[in-house]
């Protein structure tokens, strides 16, 4: 059975088809790359795959669950998280009750145990601020658990979205430009935690990036989108030598000069 | 005074209060507001059963407004509902009281699902539109069902009989509002400061990322209006009972307005500050009219001045103190515990 698999996926915006017939295979395990242009359609994907869109054409299957036949709130519960590339956090609450959100799918307790809040509802809140512990730890955020988002800065604000989709125990982490916004340290303390989430933790990561230096030294694979479209696929030496990819970002005669 | 606080436990995280010797302050309270209630005489028995009944609506407007963002102008009409529905089981049935005040809760809770559903698109302005357009339906319906409700009579509601005691007075109807009230102060702070209050307040901040972390949008709004209607209605009981007469006029659009103003100037977001601001808002009306010999005729005429004065206390708050006095007391405590410096 494939893990997670993308098919013909194809998605317009009135006249603007920004994603046009992608195929894309993620294998379990991996740390998969998606690059390219402005606008080329990486977020866009993104958005499919979390739901938030409802491609035109195209299926997503994950573990052979069909994604199309799910709504976006239950996407999480298969184990798909993400971040987003223009922070989604929750402005008006701290650092840890944010990243107790990542808990949401795992509460049992029902709204009446909760009225008591006795018992069951106690433990498991118990159960849910350790683990959320765990990923403050995890990704050094001690220092501002209980600041509220509004006054942190932006480097860390990504670390906080990224630290409420490990809250989720996802099995595949889907991060959009994590790093735009961080300073070159933070970036290469990004990059180790990447690997980390991949060897710790066991989680496929799907990346977006621009960030060369990092997509370079993380990727087992790249794929390049240009307009939508599939350009090309393999590990980052045949993406940094493929000449329809140095011809997207650099423009025809470039490519010309450069080979 | 300490000024650094370390915790030891998880669970210090989300008490109620962070101190146990907290709890002592809360019994010097209620003590306090017992005697009080039962020295004051009828008029200040009269006002604090009022004020409970108003602090239980704008907690339950609270959990709507303040924690999941929605706006409601038909808290009103919620109340109302749970006033006559009250009102009725007692009066023509026969419902004991114990009973009746739940059933009243029970049933606008449902009207609250309902109304609550439309919520998932209608947002702002819309759901304000949408909820104020409940608040008139319903009135229309009680002066239009004369068989049931007596239309623009009124209806006359009897004083609660609990194990063969009647609470035919101000200060004896005070331990039903009271107790009332401190159990649903305690649920509503169970309910916030758990999951249940955190996954409202993350769709009051992003629902894109809340709907990402599998929350159901639709059904947490669909509940938050519930649990709020609840409230209105079993203040709507209450103050059935406590009034001893409803009639449409105690529920108008300037009644929601009034909670809306309670829960603003308390401080969205925070159920303490809701107490407060139903406690100020309360006696607002009553400051103004002892004031009322003092003021110039042009204004002791007038007859929309409580109207008038919401509105700009309304206005002050959103300008000058948009946490209300919640946030104005949080400031507060933190100067005094970090003094000198």
């Amino acid at each position: 059975m494939k893990f997670l698999s993308i098919r013909d996926l194809t998605i317009s915006f009135g006249g603007i088809t920004a994603v046009n017939n992608v195929s894309l295979e993620v294998k379990e395990g991996e740390i998969l790359s998606v690059i390219g242009p402005n606008g080329a359609g990486k977020t866009t994907l993104f958005n499919c795959i979390s739901r938030l869109y409802t491609p035109d054409r195209g299926k997503i299957t994950f573990q052979g669950q069909d994604l199309m036949k799910l709504k976006a709130h239950e996407i999480s519960r298969l184990g798909i998280a993400r971040t987003f590339q223009n922070i989604e956090l929750f402005t008006n609450m701290t650092v840890i009750e944010n990243i107790l959100l990542g808990r949401h799918i795992f509460r049992r307790s029902g709204l009446l145990s909760q009225a008591v809040f006795y018992g069951k509802a106690w433990r498991e809140e118990i159960e849910h601020r350790r683990k959320a512990e765990e990923v403050i730890d995890f990704l050094e955020l001690q220092a501002h658990r209980n600041k509220r988002i509004g006054r942190l800065p932006y480097g860390v604000q990504k670390l906080v979205e990224l630290g409420r989709a490990l809250a989720l125990e996802p099995r595949v982490l889907l991060m959009d430009e994590v790093s735009s916004g961080m300073s070159l340290e933070e970036t290469q303390d990004l990059m180790i935690w990447i690997k980390d989430i991949r060897e710790d933790l066991g989680v496929t990561i799907i990346l977006v990036e621009h960030d060369m230096r990092l997509v370079m030294g993380v990727s087992d694979r790249i794929a390049v989108l240009d307009y939508g479209k599939n350009i090309a696929e393999g590990q980052p030496g045949e993406i940094q030598a493929n000449q329809e990819v140095i011809k997207a970002y650099l423009g025809e005669s470039n490519a010309v000069v450069g080979s | 005074m300490n000024i650094v606080d370390f915790r030891e436990s998880y669970s210090q995280d989300f008490r109620i209060f962070d101190k146990f010797y907290k709890w002592g302050w809360i019994a010097f309270l209620v003590a306090g507001i017992v005697v009080l209630s039962q020295t004051s005489g009828d008029y200040g028995a009269y006002l604090l059963n009022l004020i409970f009944i108003n602090i239980i609506a704008a907690v339950g407007l609270n959990i709507l407004t303040g924690f999941t963002g929605l706006i409601s102008l038909g808290h009103a009409a919620f109340m109302a509902i749970g006033a006559y529905t009250s009102s009725i089981l007692t009066v023509k049935l026969g419902v004991p009281f114990w009973l009746a005040l739940p059933a009243s809760g029970a049933l606008t809770g449902l009207i609250g699902f309902v109304v609550g559903l439309p919520s998932l698109r209608l947002t702002g302005i819309y759901l304000a539109l949408a909820t104020m357009a409940f608040g008139f339906v319903t009135d229309e319906i009680i002066l239009q069902w004369q068989s049931l409700t007596r239309g623009a009579d009124g209806f006359a509601a009897i004083p609660p009989i609990i194990f063969g005691m009647t609470f035919d007075s101000y200060k004896k109807y005070f331990f039903i509002t009271f107790i009332s009230l401190a159990i649903l102060l305690f649920v509503a702070k169970n309910m916030t400061r758990g999951s249940f209050g955190r996954t409202l307040m993350a769709i009051r901040d992003s629902e894109t990322a809340a709907e990402t972390m599998g929350v159901n949008l639709g059904w947490y709004k669909a509940l938050a209006f519930t649990v709020s209607a609840i409230y209105a209605g079993l203040a709507g009981s209450l103050y059935a009972h406590f009034i001893l007469f409803v009639s449409v006029d105690n529920f108008t659009l300037l009644h929601s307005i009034g909670f809306i103003v309670m829960v603003v100037v308390g401080g969205l977001g925070s159920i303490t500050g809701s107490v407060m601001g139903a406690i100020f808002i309360t006696i607002l009306p009553e400051i103004i009219s002892f004031t009322k010999d003092y003021l110039p005729s042009a204004f002791k005429t007038a007859s929309s001045l409580q109207a008038a004065v919401y509105g700009i206390i309304l206005m002050l708050f959103v300008i000058y103190q948009p946490a209300g006095f919640y946030g104005l007391w949080v400031k507060i405590k933190n100067w005094w515990r970090t003094f000198p410096l």
